[in-house]
């Protein structure tokens, strides 16, 4: 029992006041000057100040609803706050702080609670949590902070958010609660604990994300989902991506129309990259996710794209009128060749392209000139030189001609160096203007005497004379047609087909421009010359119907060119072999692969490989049977 | 003692005595090996042959017809008939192998002689005495059923030609592997399901490939490795017709 004198009877009132929230009539420097000079009472107000606290805490303090807990939780801190401020010079001369025994008789009271206090809380975080973070939640964990039972708090907490969690089935919801979870738990400062939400949140944001489906044209709901995307660092984005731009990319590629297939391509790839860049920053991991889906849907159809590819440039080189405005088409021609890099068939590639180009030269449909040397540049550096040489000699030698007259047949005779050519061309048909022939192999000049000329049909035309005072630019064709009406007055179409030897289609092609410009008269069947032409001018050029490249024919081309690989393969493994004497079966697969870059399949190797075992170029090895020798 | 011939030089050892008598390489090389190479000591050997051969050779003739110079289809049939075996028989291929017999379908008259002489025996019933312990060694000694099969490539193949053809090879594993491997019998039906404008003519490599199949695969398919394992295309395609998911 503590003697009451007249100096704890006045603390006595002012712990009174305090605890009760009275106000306290002097400033309590006072009390702490007093306390100060009285410093054999201290013993004696330091129990009477836990005797008081104690007893209010017993019998005042109740625990009720969340509100009210708080509330009381901050009056009692702030009366320990009150006291300890005053009572500080007692500490000095005590073992014990004051402000950490009254927090001691306050937790040892909420601690009676605990059970109770726990399910109020946890019900009242959950409730809390579910809006953005406000004062109550931060009261709230203040308070959880401070008892004893923190602990158990936050591992019912972690329960309680799993639950809380898989709730979500929205991104734009996952993506407003990541905020309020991050600051939660930067609020408890718990190492552990941010760990557990954190991997639990994550979970459920993988989830989510997968079970999203991607489209791209919702901007907020992409730019969200990156985001999620970023925060968990997860390759689910990029999956997807993949995914749909190669089921895109399949689609485009497997296009009917053929003709619009690399067109459709580069469309499909420039959407992607856009949004790539609008919605995912550029990303590096989306951008290679991209780009490998592309390249996987171009390898399914490596071949017929690479040919396609090149029929893409000859209808942006070639003159009509979509291609007016060149710095357009240059634009167009620009990204193209950037692409080239997917197309690996690289053989296929060269062979049309240098097929289509020669037709474009030499029939004078080129766009420009300088345009197709620039391409021919870039193509090299891309390509490389072996790719290119047979454009470069075509470019060099196109203008190369002869010319000479023979029986009012003007010939203008365009040679290209065979190497030009990657497949054979017919050679020039037996009755095709058979005199002219003759004539052009007597007089044959000698720098042409060492070449093997081929005939390019398609790609030449004759100046013919007739009706004494006109010059008709023909194709060579039309030239033979027309030549042939110096021995017969009228032929059927069949008989053109039998004395040259020629196609139907062929001969058809060439008659009607005739026809339509009234050079030849069509009667039942039967064509005649019209005696009664006139002109105004003398020279006529009689326009062409192009001719269409068969399908058949690039299809034929592409698999003898792909039959040619066969070859290309054996000088590489040779090659390699040759030099490094021995590889395993694997290490041959892989340098013939790097050396080529051709898109040649695995097992295509192995079966040259089996070849030049067989040819005894190359042995297994006794011992190591994934062991090749090269055999010199 | 002399050093080892080189290739070149065994080659013409090889020649100089064939230029003497009727072998033909195999044999020639092994008589060859046995003297160490002496071209002397090999001489010799061949000489007692004959000169002890007189009761093998009449053997040989019983089974040529009219002025051949070899036995034939016909006579390897009767030959077989006197062995009571089927000619289709493994054990066959074994005793081909013993003779070191060059061409499949025909027994020259020094086939027989080497072949007799290094049994010990002097006549196609003495043979059959020793058909059992043959067929035994066939069947239980791995190093010998190798060598059997290794040397039956050389024996079936024609002579200007690298490779054998299919069914005859087909015919080969049937034959000799087929029982003591059994995951061959699921090969001979992938090989059964080849079509005709598959079909491609069995090299070298691959028919020996086929051996190191049997005995390093065998039945544990999980072991095989189609992309690092070096194996030739056409047994890959044995594995992809059992796990055609496998393909890429």
């Amino acid at each position: 029992m503590i003697v009451e004198n007249e100096h704890t009877d006045e603390f006595h009132q002012l712990l009174n006041n305090i605890i009760n929230q009275n106000p306290v009539s002097k400033p309590y420097l006072l009390y702490y000057q007093k306390l100060k000079s009285n410093q054999k009472y201290h013993q004696q107000i330091f129990n009477l100040i836990i005797q008081e606290f104690q007893y209010h805490t017993q019998t005042k303090l109740i625990f009720q609803d969340f509100s009210q807990i708080i509330s009381q939780h901050q009056q009692i801190q702030s009366q320990i706050k009150l006291i300890d401020q005053i009572f500080k010079t007692i500490e000095s001369s005590q073992n014990q702080s004051i402000n950490k025994v009254l927090n001691q008789i306050y937790q040892t009271k909420i601690y009676n609670y605990k059970d109770k206090i726990l399910t109020l809380f946890l019900n009242q975080f959950l409730i809390l949590r579910q809006n953005e973070i406000d004062n109550k939640l931060l009261q709230l964990i203040a308070f959880i902070k401070s008892t004893q039972f923190c602990q158990e708090f936050k591992q019912s907490l972690i329960e309680k958010s799993i639950i809380f969690y898989n709730k979500f089935t929205s991104i734009e919801q996952l993506h407003q609660q990541y905020l309020v979870e991050e600051k939660i738990i930067e609020l408890f400062q718990d190492v552990q604990l941010g760990i557990s939400l954190r991997e639990e949140f994550s979970k459920v944001i993988a989830r989510n994300l997968s079970d999203t489906p991607i489209l791209l044209e919702n901007m907020s709901q992409m730019k969200i989902y990156f985001e999620l995307n970023q925060i968990i660092d997860s390759n689910i984005l990029k999956g997807k991506i993949f995914d749909m731009v190669y089921q895109d990319m399949i689609k485009v590629i497997n296009n009917e129309n053929k003709q619009q297939i690399i067109n459709n391509l580069f469309e499909t790839k420039e959407y992607y990259e856009q949004k790539v860049s609008d919605l995912f920053q550029n990303n590096e991991k989306i951008k290679i996710s991209l780009s490998s889906a592309i390249e996987t849907a171009i390898q399914l159809k490596v071949n017929q794209l690479s040919e396609q590819l090149s029929s893409y440039f000859d209808q942006l080189l070639i003159k009509k009128q979509e291609n007016k405005d060149f710095v357009k088409v240059q634009e167009r021609i620009k990204k193209t060749l950037e692409l080239m890099p997917y197309f690996s068939a690289k053989d296929i590639f060269e062979h049309f392209y240098t097929q289509r180009m020669t037709r474009r030269l030499l029939l004078e449909l080129s766009i420009s000139q300088e345009l197709e040397t620039e391409i021919l540049i870039n193509l090299k550096q891309q390509c490389g030189d072996q790719y290119v040489r047979k454009a470069e000699e075509v470019l060099k030698e196109y203008k190369k001609c002869y010319q000479y007259q023979h029986q009012g047949v003007e010939v203008k005779l365009v040679v290209i160096s065979q190497n030009s050519w990657t497949l054979k061309q017919d050679q020039i048909p037996k009755f095709f203007l058979k005199e002219q022939q003759q004539y052009f192999l007597e007089s044959q000049n000698q720098e042409l005497k060492q070449k093997i000329l081929l005939w390019m049909l398609e790609c030449s035309n004759c100046y013919v004379k007739g009706f004494n005072k006109y010059i008709f630019i023909v194709s060579a064709v039309q030239a033979m047609i027309l030549d042939l009406f110096n021995n017969q007055k009228s032929y059927k179409a069949q008989e053109f087909i039998q004395l040259s030897g020629l196609s139907k289609d062929e001969i058809i092609r060439n008659l009607i421009p005739l026809e339509k410009e009234k050079i030849l008269i069509l009667d039942q069947g039967t064509y005649s010359v019209n005696y009664e032409f006139e002109s105004k001018k003398t020279h006529i050029k009689i326009n062409q119907m192009q001719k269409i490249e068969k399908k058949e024919e690039i299809e034929e081309n592409t698999q003898k060119l792909l039959h040619d690989r066969k070859y290309v393969i054996d000088a590489s493994i040779v090659k390699i072999m040759k030099r490094d004497k021995q590889h395993t079966l694997q290490e041959i697969v892989n340098l013939v692969l790097k050396d080529l870059g051709l898109p040649i399949k695995v097992v295509d190797i192995k079966q040259q490989i089996e070849v030049l075992t067989e040819k005894e170029y190359l042995q297994r090895d006794q011992q190591d049977m994934s062991l090749f020798i090269y055999l010199a | 003692m002399k050093p080892k011939p080189n290739q070149a030089q065994e080659d013409i050892m090889i020649k100089d005595l064939q230029r003497v008598f009727q072998l033909n390489d195999l044999q020639a090389r092994e008589i060859l090996n046995q003297a160490q190479w002496n071209l002397q000591k090999a001489t010799n050997y061949v000489l007692d042959l004959q000169k002890s051969g007189s009761k093998i050779e009449e053997q040989f003739k019983k089974y040529i017809t009219n002025g051949q110079s070899v036995i034939d289809e016909n006579g390897i049939i009767s030959f077989c008939k006197d062995l009571g075996i089927d000619i289709m028989d493994p054990v066959i291929l074994y005793i081909s192998y013993i003779f070191k017999s060059e061409t499949m379908g025909n027994y020259t008259k020094f086939d027989f002689l080497y072949g007799f002489t290094l049994l010990k025996i002097q006549s196609t019933s003495d043979l059959k005495r020793e058909l059992k312990r043959l067929r035994d060694e066939l069947n239980n000694n791995r190093e010998i059923l190798k060598s059997v099969y290794k040397y039956c490539f050389d024996f079936a193949k024609k002579k200007n030609r690298k490779d054998i053809d299919l069914p005859i090879a087909q015919g080969l594993w049937d034959t000799l592997l087929t029982n003591t491997f059994p995951i061959m019998k699921k090969f001979m039906n992938y090989v059964g399901t080849i079509e005709e404008k598959d079909v491609k003519p069995i090299s070298r490599d691959t028919y020996y490939m086929v051996w190191e199949f049997c005995v390093q695969i065998g039945e544990d398919l999980a072991k095989y490795d189609y992309k690092t394992g070096a194996w030739p295309t056409f047994i890959d395609g044995f594995y992809f017709y059992l796990f055609p998911n496998h393909k890429q």
